[in-house]
């Protein structure tokens, strides 16, 4: 590595680590640290290789469990770069060519947004770019070695990520260039690739031990099966999704799309040019022009058309989907462009242009350094306390020994950091379901049940009612006409929150109970986070959105002495495909003005318009 | 950088690295605490609190900065009339130095000396709350309750949980010894037994340390 190489991945260092929320993110990150903290099972397919390097970063001894869980990923990030460096300058013995690869990669925005959440994708990109590697040693020559060192790679990936294994057809087809070495080598390579997957086996001892485990357990043979398989996701299951690849070609249009949209926001899509021409370069080395476009093809289109064949780029398809699982493929990207870039200038350079093959590269490299700040200032978490208070806010408001339901991964994942990791109010009993139609609870954030069964005596025995009556059971969740509550409940707005009350219940007493209550528990409430977080992180937006309902309450609990106008809020909030009504009526006079001017700020602020990778 | 078919990174470089990434992140937090420790002198009441929390989760070994912070919300949650108040202030003192554990917890005998304090908030406020119908007769059988789920412990042991990691690395290292120094052309039978006895005491430590974390 030359100079400029160890200032770019010390650069790439200091602003990847800089960019760390200071506690959590949004999204599983909650639910994965607590599943590294407990040594659990997190949600399915239960990520136990994650689970255990997650670990081993918690007991260093700076900083919060939080952070220090999410340096796992970042230096994955860094890792992955790390490859990208070593796999161009494998083909180009250029310094300046595999710095190219390493700062497009290192500034695209998906890439630089997923090395500041705490996902097991960085992870998993660093090994499909391992396995690369090692398939670029085997077209060199073959080594029996090679092959059972990424069968067993391969068998640890199992417990990462499921898009890992795609590489199994990549090297597959490499093998099958030594025909016969390769098939007497392959049951023992079956045998490591299990040595492999023995790591799961932390999926099955855990949940014997009753650790926590974020969705169901793993204790029984088919438990173990069906979390392995995700199954517990219906048809996001992981067989399911993989059929849809292949029974049908509709959505391959919307796929390439799709992958057109996320390669112009990351790269601009003129890199594709010499993408192409990266594949040219590559043409001729046969074999390895077969490990890279079947790897490409996988991680492209075949991926694609699985998961981002959607007809609309909403925040899901982008952000859950885009800007996560297309890692590998915009790192193959990053490898094909520099590739490309040097193959271009060597060919220009034959016509008496020799100055090309200096100058492209660096001026790219200027260019793609433009970026930099642009991707810091977007995707920076560096003051996003916004999930951290989120949950502490809401615990923060409830009396002792409530309940508080939850539905949703971000209000479950921030609340079982707060109650599991941080032992923030854990007289509360937070339990959680994954249906919002459905009341099958979840009990991970109110364990030892046996410690609350004496504070929670009429939850336990089933009598919800009294626990109402009391006004102690809260929840996150509105109830809209298709849930189980909804004949038997009524929802009083509390902050961002609601207090479940038995139907028909509610009296006047109770109606201006709740506005005092929630006029004395403003001060526990911290809107600040939402107007400084400074991210566009779509799920941020999300969380800041649904607590600016708190402004609402608060003014409307307050009936000004000369009121100005009347507001009246007929609203619906979503939860998935459930719509729940919200209806406020807000006398809005100089005592609550401040309110509706908070809430306002809140909602200008959260913009969904300012996530990049919305149209 | 690649030599004999696999990639070979120094032990200097390794360290290099590592101890590199550990340096900007003892930046950022020194740099984190640094803000908010200044944030804390200029703020009131709950923001005052809220920047001294800040200031403890990114506490790093014999920062003086988080001693500060903690001595600062001790007399702050003292300051507090309201019950409800002094109690969210306590809370978040013990949270986020429950947060700051590694292999060791930092400040133990505050965690300790706050228990009390904590589990009696609690109760005053149960018995508060109109809708419970409880009195001062209960307080005794409440107390005891909410002590037994503050002095629970819910992480798994540090001890068994550093047996797990490592030997999770031991036994992963030990198959990657099996393949690339036994399984060369010819077999290395040394190399092979090694290895192969190394994942075994390794691995059976594993499945040991899952069970007993």
């Amino acid at each position: 590595m030359c100079h400029s190489s160890y200032i770019a991945f010390t650069l790439f260092s200091i602003l990847y680590i800089f960019s760390l929320a200071p506690v959590f993110s949004t999204g599983d990150a909650g639910g994965l640290i607590v599943s590294s903290y407990t040594l659990g099972v997190a949600h399915p397919p239960g990520y136990p290789f994650f689970s255990v390097l997650g670990k081993i970063f918690s007991f260093l001894p700076l900083g919060n469990i939080g952070i220090k869980v999410a340096l796992m990923p970042c230096v994955f990030s860094i890792l992955t770069l790390l490859m990208v460096y070593l796999i161009i300058h494998r083909f180009t013995k250029s310094a300046v060519y595999s710095l190219l690869g390493v700062i497009t990669l290192g500034v695209s925005y998906s890439f630089f947004f997923q090395t500041s959440m705490i996902k097991f994708y960085p992870a998993n990109s660093f090994l499909v770019l391992l396995l690369l590697f090692l398939g670029i040693k085997i077209t060199e020559g073959f080594d029996r070695r090679l092959i059972f060192a990424s069968a067993f790679i391969i068998g640890l990936m199992t417990g990462l990520h499921h898009t890992g294994l795609f590489m199994i057809i990549p090297l597959f087809v490499i093998g099958l260039l030594y025909r016969k070495e390769f098939f007497k080598n392959l049951p023992l390579s079956a045998v490591f690739f299990l040595a492999g997957f023995l790591v799961n086996l932390h999926l099955y001892i855990r949940s014997i031990e009753e650790a926590f485990t974020a969705a169901h357990r793993a204790d029984t043979l088919s438990g173990f099966f069906n979390m392995l398989l995700r199954r517990f996701y219906g048809e996001s299951s992981s067989i399911d999704t993989v059929g849809g690849a292949f029974h049908s070609f509709d959505g391959y249009l919307n796929a390439m799309r799709n992958l057109y949209y996320l390669i112009d926001a990351n790269f601009g899509i003129f890199t594709l040019v010499f993408v192409l021409m990266g594949l040219l370069f590559l043409y001729k080395k046969r074999a390895i022009f077969l490990l890279f476009i079947v790897s490409f093809f996988l991680y492209s289109i075949a991926l694609a058309k699985m998961t981002f064949s959607g007809s609309v780029r909403d925040i899901s398809t982008m952000y859950v989907v885009g800007n996560q699982y297309f890692i590998p493929f915009l790192s193959l990207y990053a490898i094909l462009f520099a590739l490309g870039v040097y193959f271009f200038a060597n060919l220009i350079s034959k016509f008496d242009f020799k100055i090309v093959p200096k100058v492209l590269p660096i001026s790219l490299i200027l260019m793609s350094l433009i970026f930099l700040p642009i991707r810091f200032s977007q995707t920076v978490q560096f003051n996003n306390w916004v999930p951290y208070y989120h949950g502490k806010d809401a615990l923060s408001i409830l009396p002792v020994s409530s309940v508080i339901s939850t539905y949703g991964d971000n209000h479950t994942f921030e609340i079982w950091y707060m109650k599991i990791v941080g032992r923030f109010r854990d007289d509360l009993c937070h339990i959680t379901s994954h249906y919002y139609n459905l009341t099958e609870w979840r009990l991970e954030g109110c364990k030892p049940t046996d410690f609350y069964k004496p504070l929670l005596s009429d939850f336990f025995s089933g009598n919800f009612n009294e626990t109402m009556l009391k006004k102690r059971f809260y929840s996150t969740v509105a109830l809209s006409k298709e849930h189980p509550f909804y004949e038997f409940v009524d929802v009083k707005p509390y902050a961002f929150i609601f207090a479940y009350i038995p139907k028909n219940k509610v009296t006047e007493d109770d109606e201006k109970f709740f506005k005092e209550l929630s006029l004395k528990s403003e001060k526990f409430l911290t809107p600040k986070v939402c107007l400084n977080h400074t991210t566009d992180d779509p799920f941020t937006f999300e969380m800041c959105n649904f607590f600016s309902i708190s402004y609402l309450v608060l003014a409307s609990s307050i009936k000004p002495a000369k009121p100005m106008e009347t507001l009246t809020v007929d609203a619906s909030i979503a939860y998935g495909r459930f719509l729940a009504p919200l209806k406020l009526d807000i006398q809005i006079g100089k005592e609550n003005a401040r309110y509706i001017e908070l809430y306002k700020s809140l909602r200008a602020y959260n913009d969904y318009r300012r996530c990049y990778l919305l149209e | 950088m690649t030599t004999g078919g696999v990639i070979y990174l120094s032990k200097k470089a390794v360290f290099v690295f590592f101890g590199l990434l550990f340096l900007i992140f003892f930046m950022r937090m020194f740099y984190a605490q640094y803000i908010y420790i200044e944030e804390a002198l200029v703020s009131e009441n709950l923001e005052k609190l809220k920047a001294y929390e800040k200031v403890i989760l990114f506490h790093f070994p014999l920062s003086p900065y988080t001693k500060k912070a903690v001595n600062g919300m001790l007399i702050e949650c003292e300051k507090f009339n309201e019950e409800r108040e002094k109690l969210y202030c306590y809370e978040t003192l013990r949270s986020s130095l429950i947060q700051i554990k590694s292999f060791y917890q930092p400040y133990k005998n505050v965690i300790e000396s706050i228990k009390t304090k904590i589990a009696h908030l609690r109760t005053i406020e149960m018995i508060n709350w109109k809708e419970n119908r409880l009195t001062m007769k209960d307080y005794q059988s409440l107390y005891q309750q909410h002590m037994k789920l503050l002095e629970y412990e819910n992480a798994p042991s540090v001890f068994w949980s550093i047996i797990v990691v490592f030997s999770l690395i031991g036994w992963i290292t030990n198959v990657f010894i099996v393949i690339i120094k036994g399984l060369g052309t010819p077999v290395d039978k040394k190399f092979l037994l090694l290895g192969f006895c190394g994942f075994m005491i390794f691995f059976t430590l594993w499945i040991i340390g899952l069970y007993l974390a």
